[in-house]
C-alpha cells in the first residue's frame, strides 16, 4: 500500500516533468526562424506626448524577414526570365535605370525603405558599380557573397 | 564569441531601454539613446567607406535626453540575425546585428574589453 503510493507519486512527478520538459523546447519551434524571444513592452499611455507620437505595438512581435540587410549579396529570381527594374529610388514612382536579369547577383548596399508597400534595397552588381539602383525586395532572394569579389 | 546571440529581446519603452538576454549568459541593457547614437547605418556613420563592425567609441559618450530621435516607434526581428529599429524622427535604417549589439553593450566589463 505504502510502496504503491510511493510509486504512484513517483510516476506523477515523472509525468509532470516529462510534460514540462516536453513543453520547453517545443516554443522556440514556433518561432521559426527568429530562434529568440521578441518582446515590445509599449510605454504607458499616460507618458505619451500631447501630439501621441505613441503608435500601438503588439507585445509579442515576431517577425521573419527575408535576411536581406545591407552588406548582403542577393539575386534577382522569380520574374520568369523578365527581370527587375533598378530604379533611382525607393518606390515604382521613380524612373527605372535598367533591368535586372534573372539570377544577376548584386551586392546590397543603402535600405531597406518603404515605397508603395515594397521594401526597397539599393543594389550594386559587384563587377560593374554602374549598374546600381533601387529594388524592390520581393523578387530578390539572399545568397552567399561571391568568392571572386575584388 | 562570434556565435553568441540573443535569447531573449526585450523593448521596454516606458523604462526606455532595451534588454538583451545572450546565449553565453550575459545581459546587456541598452538605454534608448545608446542605441540612436550608436544607429550603424550608413548616414548616421558618416558613409559606407566609415562602416566598421564594432560602434564608435563617441557613441558612449553622446547624450542625446529624450527628444523624438531617441523615442523607439518600432523595433522588429531582420531574418534571425540583427533587428532594425524605427525612431519617432522617422529615421529607420539602422540594421543592428548580433556582433554590433554586443560590441555596443554599455555595461562595465564590456566596456573595459
Ligand atoms: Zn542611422
Ligand atoms: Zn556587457
Amino acid at each position: 500500500m505504502l510502496a504503491g503510493s510511493v510509486g504512484l507519486t513517483a510516476m506523477l512527478c515523472f509525468l509532470c516533468f516529462g510534460v514540462f520538459w516536453l513543453a520547453v523546447p517545443s516554443n522556440p519551434a514556433e518561432t521559426d526562424n527568429a530562434a529568440f524571444i521578441f518582446t515590445v513592452i509599449p510605454a504607458p499611455t499616460l507618458t505619451a506626448t500631447p501630439e501621441g507620437y505613441l503608435t500601438p505595438t503588439p507585445t509579442q512581435a515576431l517577425v521573419s524577414a527575408d535576411g536581406i540587410a545591407v552588406g548582403a549579396y542577393v539575386q534577382i529570381f522569380g520574374t520568369e526570365g523578365q527581370g527587375l527594374r533598378l530604379r533611382s529610388g525607393p518606390s515604382t514612382d521613380f524612373p527605372p535605370l535598367f533591368l535586372g536579369l534573372e539570377a544577376e547577383v548584386f551586392k546590397v548596399e543603402d535600405g531597406p525603405k518603404l515605397g508603395n508597400t515594397y521594401t526597397w534595397w539599393y543594389l550594386v552588381a559587384p563587377y560593374d558599380k554602374t549598374r546600381s539602383g533601387w529594388a524592390a525586395s520581393t523578387y530578390l532572394s539572399l545568397v552567399e557573397a561571391p568568392t571572386d569579389v575584388p | 564569441m562570434n556565435d553568441v546571440r540573443p535569447v531573449q529581446i526585450r523593448a521596454n519603452k516606458s523604462e526606455r531601454i532595451l534588454g538583451i538576454e545572450w546565449s553565453d549568459g550575459h545581459s546587456s541593457r541598452y538605454p534608448f539613446e545608446l542605441l540612436r547614437a550608436g544607429c550603424p547605418c550608413a548616414s548616421c556613420r558618416g558613409g559606407h567607406e566609415n562602416m566598421r563592425a564594432e560602434p564608435d567609441e563617441e557613441v558612449f559618450s553622446v547624450k542625446l535626453g529624450d527628444v523624438p530621435e531617441t523615442r523607439l516607434r518600432k523595433i522588429e526581428a531582420v531574418g534571425a540575425y540583427a533587428v532594425s529599429v524605427e525612431w519617432e524622427d522617422g529615421h529607420h535604417y539602422g540594421i543592428y546585428n548580433w556582433h554590433y549589439l554586443r560590441a555596443l553593450c554599455p555595461c562595465e566589463a564590456c566596456r573595459q574589453k
